[in-house]
């Protein structure tokens, strides 16, 4: 053979070598590991999130040691909210899998678990499925964003970090300098693009997913509207199969909402196809990640208040509970699970006006041709859902839009509301019905919900204002017991 | 066509680079410790891998200058240290060049030296003033003052007399630094290791100097400089309060029929080995940087290190009389002086108490928040040794008295220095003493607490009215007989 057929021969070597060890450390997707626990599944599996949306591990490691300042306080990622209990390798809400690296992303808990505590001394209580009043899912995401936007995002800073807790092989960290760190910080500054990151902030608890799904899923038309609403709590799902899931009643599949949730969260079709093929083998090594939520929350019940009830208070305020409540929200009343029409409800209106008819039809076609693909979007009703108040007291602060801090704030007018209080403290207000939300404390680890920003309003519902001081007091100790 | 000289040069040139590059690699990549046949040397002097390690130009974990710079800070700054080392209760040895707790390796081409377990677990006793210190393996630094030590290292790392020059001048004509790490001091190591003394310093600042009330003598702020050393955390940005967290050395003897009970002072880790690999990265190894097989060599020995005999008279008759007052005010929670034997006798052993039960001193217990759990089990991430046990607890942990005569002064903090001042009311306990003095008080059980200066030593007035040394709380036994508090006392003294 000719010298150059040489030459030729051993760089097609080198570039296959080089391509097939690039594959493997940065494509190749490891078994992913199963929870025993179908709630552990909930609070750390994967749902499909780490390739799109997600963060190399060791860079999502090392983050908060090197920015330490762009996250609220000293505390790393719990400082958002994001606890890490019991010695779980990570934090509620976000998963852990490997493609070709270890990568991190997040599932349904960032949004639907929360932590309560009866004192500031106690460990807290975790509700798998209960609105995530304490975790900051935008702040995390800005967390991620600002960091990649500043100049100490460098290969160099972050190697010698990761450093610090593992020796990586020479090749993975010339993997990590060469691809890793910078597509990594590309993909976190396209996310800090979203037209809805110039709305008022989330805060602790509420999440806009309806402006994500129509700009970064639907690639719909920018408008101003503002979809941010509290976390829904994901028991009783089934006593609403009829009458349609979210704040607007916009979808009636409670298996489209689950795989739309994932979509929206960044689980690609590839990662989707895979997953619906496993829908009915729940044997198998590699079962539905979706399918195992879904079951999950159809089995979930409502957790029984865990502090002391005044029984005799509670008594008394069933009757009042019957007279101003059940219509709307008793599962037997007539209106239970109805939309009740916005000029009647006169709760802030932004979220019905973010989403669409369009969205919804582009929802039901974005899987065309795949077996996951929905159907069940559609149009928002002309107001909110009455929801049950099973486990009400967990799904503090009030309103779709969390603008009321505490049950026994819903009952007075809206002129005495609270115009700001502080969201994402756990500590338990027991007189109250809610979390504390204007201590030193709660003003230190939460954030504030300004009442008077677009859509924030805590106007409207004004069911039960007129009661006795008395009544107030007996239903506020009734609903304990939902 | 090269002509036939150049030629030469350039193999010559390339092999010589070679040569270097090789001598340089070899140099760099040799990680070292000095070893130590004996368990009880490898404890006082063996590594635990604390030195600094990993890469040259960015090198992770250590709280030491390297060894040639650390054995000239006390002549280059000699008037902070008139008395070297010893100034701060290190305890030194005749015939060795480092302090028991001071290891030392070669790592990175470098002599470097690091802190290990025997540092803060190793104390003296003395029966009188004219006899001779008696050094006990495995009992609280009682005489340490580590925090004016870190001082000290960090201040004159970084005074303007620490410079190459000062270095080479005191370099030994014999048995030096290798060349290699003498072509590192040419070649401006000083001067990075100011720069990383100075980000080191930055770091613990909040928690140094008179920021929050000293640790003083026998004492240690666990937590705080690891949430800033591991983390990265501003501390000043950290409510004050939590700040104050100094407490006491622990004895690390005995330590098998302790697996599985609370650990820590407001018991926050039930395992040994993880209890043992978190003091680990205080004393500044890193997760890359620990050395396993010698911190288990520890763990091994100090699993059954039996605890030190009480070594002067005992009053068997009263001791016999106070075993059974013991059992009924104490036992329960504190277990008896089978203990050594493991004999765990009591179903509080071992188990927190609550704060608002035990009503000790706080500060401690809030050091340690849920959100530093939270972050410590990222740490030893993806390996076997990575933390789960670490816990928020909400008071402090009831712990076995073995060997308790050395354990002075008594409660987490320090706050009472004699067993017999612990069970007078806490109005009664003194409000005022000295720590790190260690002649014996056989009467009271503890050490000689009203000597503020002896021996060139000036020791730590230790005030139970500053943030964080409360002496309140644990009123268990107050409330007896002064002839059965007697009896307890010398009842305490068979364990």
């Amino acid at each position: 053979m000719p010298r150059l057929g040489w030459i030729l021969v051993v760089v097609v070597v080198l570039a296959s070598a080089v391509s097939l060890h690039g594959y493997y450390r940065l494509q190749f997707v490891a078994p992913v590991q199963q929870f025993e626990s179908a709630e552990d599944h909930f609070l750390y599996g994967s749902i499909g999130t780490e390739k799109e949306s997600g963060v190399p591990y060791w860079i999502w490691l090392v983050l908060p040691r090197i920015f330490p300042d762009l996250l609220p306080a000293p505390g790393g990622y719990a400082s958002i909210g994001l606890m890490t209990r019991d010695g779980h390798e990570m934090p509620i809400g976000l998963s852990k899998v490997t493609i070709g690296q270890p990568r991190v992303g997040v599932n349904c808990a960032m949004c639907h678990a929360a932590t309560v505590r009866a004192t500031p001394g106690d460990a807290p209580m975790v509700f798998a499925g209960a609105p995530a009043n304490q975790t900051g899912a935008q702040e995390y995401r800005q967390f991620l964003v600002a960091a990649a936007s500043d100049p100490r995002f460098a290969s160099g800073t972050i190697l010698n970090e990761i450093a610090r807790n593992v020796t990586l092989p020479l090749t993975d960290r010339l993997w990590y300098r060469l691809v890793l760190i910078p597509q990594t910080r590309r993909a976190l500054q396209r996310l800090g693009d979203a037209p809805e990151a110039t709305r008022p902030d989330w805060g602790r608890g509420r999440a806009d997913l309806v402006s994500r799904a129509k700009y970064a899923i639907l690639r719909q038309p920018v408008d101003a509207t503002i979809g941010t609403v509290d976390a829904m709590p994901l028991w009783s799902l089934n006593s609403r199969d009829t009458q349609g899931y979210q704040w607007d009643r916009s979808a009636t599949s409670l298996r489209d909402v689950v795989q739309a949730s994932a979509v929206i969260e960044g689980a690609s079709h590839r990662w989707m196809d895979r997953d619906t093929a496993m829908w009915d083998r729940p044997d198998a090594r590699q079962p539905s990640s979706l399918r195992r939520v879904l079951d999950y929350l159809s089995g979930l019940k409502p957790p029984k208040y865990p502090f002391a009830v005044d029984g005799t208070l509670a008594a008394a305020g069933a009757a009042t509970y019957m007279a101003h409540c059940a219509q709307c929200h008793d599962a037997n009343g007539t209106r239970a699970n109805a939309a009740i029409p916005i000029g009647e409800i006169g709760t802030d209106r932004s979220r019905l006006d973010a989403w669409t008819a369009s969205a919804a039809n582009a929802l039901n076609a974005f899987g065309d041709g795949h077996d996951w693909k929905f159907s069940s979007f559609r149009q928002p009703s002309d107001g909110y859902v009455a929801p049950s108040l099973d486990g009400v007291w967990l799904t503090a602060p009030y309103l779709h839009n969390g603008s009321v801090p505490t049950l026994t704030d819903l009952l007075e007018p809206a002129s005495s509301r609270p115009a700001r209080f502080w969201r994402g403290y756990d500590v338990y207000d027991q007189t109250r019905g809610g979390f504390v939300s204007d201590d030193p404390e709660a003003q230190r680890v939460g954030t504030l919900l300004d009442v008077t920003q677009p859509g924030n309003s805590n106007g409207g519902h004004t069911y039960g204002t007129t009661l006795s001081a008395a009544e107030k007091r007996a239903l506020v100790e009734y609903l304990k017991t939902r | 066509m090269i002509r036939r000289p150049f030629l030469l040069l350039g193999i010559v040139a390339v092999a010589l680079v070679a040569i270097a590059g090789a001598w340089a690699i070899v140099s760099i990549t040799r990680d070292r410790p000095v070893t130590y046949d004996s368990i009880e040397d490898h404890f006082k002097y063996g590594s635990i891998g604390s030195e600094p390690g990993g890469n040259l130009l960015a090198p992770v974990g250590g709280a030491l200058p390297p060894y040639w710079v650390f054995t000239a800070l006390p002549s280059v700054c000699k008037e902070k240290l008139p008395r070297g080392y010893s100034t701060f209760g290190l305890i030194t040895e005749e015939g060795r060049d480092l302090p028991i707790g001071i290891s030392r390796r070669r790592r990175l081409g470098i002599d470097q030296v690091g802190l290990n377990c025997a540092v803060c677990h190793t104390g003296t006793v003395r029966e009188t003033p004219s006899s001779p210190p008696q050094v006990v393996l495995g009992m609280p630094a009682n005489r340490l003052d580590l925090q004016a030590f870190v001082e000290f290292v960090t201040d004159c790392s970084l005074d303007n007399r620490l410079t190459t020059d000062a270095i080479r001048g005191r370099l030994p004509k014999k048995d030096g630094p290798a060349l290699f790490e003498r072509a590192l001091f040419e070649f401006g190591f000083i001067g990075r290791l100011k720069g990383t003394t100075l980000s080191l310093r930055n770091r613990l600042a909040p928690v140094l100097g008179d920021a929050v009330p000293r640790w003083g003598r026998g004492r240690v702020d666990t937590f705080n400089p690891y949430k800033s050393v591991q983390f990265n955390w501003d501390l000043t940005k950290l409510p004050h309060d939590e700040l104050v967290g100094a407490s006491d050395y622990p004895s690390i003897w005995n330590q098998k029929p302790r697996e599985g009970m609370h650990l820590h002072w407001d018991g926050d880790n039930d395992s040994v080995d993880e209890r043992n690999l978190s003091a680990a990265l205080g004393a500044g190894v890193t997760p890359v940087t620990v050395d396993h097989d010698n911190l288990k060599r520890v763990r091994d020995w100090i699993w059954t290190l039996p605890a030190p005999k009480y070594p002067y008279r005992i009053d068997a008759a009263l001791a016999a009389r106070g075993a059974p007052v013991y059992q009924a005010a104490c036992a329960n929670c504190h277990a008896d002086h089978r203990f050594r034997d493991g004999v765990i006798s009591g179903s509080r052993v071992g188990q927190v108490e609550a704060i608002g039960t035990i009503g000790t001193d706080p500060y401690r217990l809030n050091s340690y928040t849920l959100a530093f759990a939270s972050n410590q089990y990222g740490l030893y991430p993806d390996s076997r040794y990575r933390f789960t046990r670490f816990r928020k607890t909400n008071g402090y942990a009831n712990h076995p008295l073995d060997g308790i005569w050395l354990r002075a002064p008594y409660l987490h903090n320090g706050s009472v220095p004699t067993m017999r001042d612990l069970l007078d009311p806490p109005e009664s306990r003194p409000k005022a003493f000295y720590r790190g003095y260690d002649v014996y008080d056989q009467q009271r059980m503890g050490f000689v607490s009203d000597v503020a200066e002896a021996d060139g030593q000036v020791y730590t007035r230790y005030d139970t009215s500053i943030p964080g040394n409360g002496n309140g709380g644990h009123v268990y036994g107050t409330t007896l007989s002064d002839d059965d508090k007697r009896a307890i006392v010398e009842y305490l003294k068979t364990f």
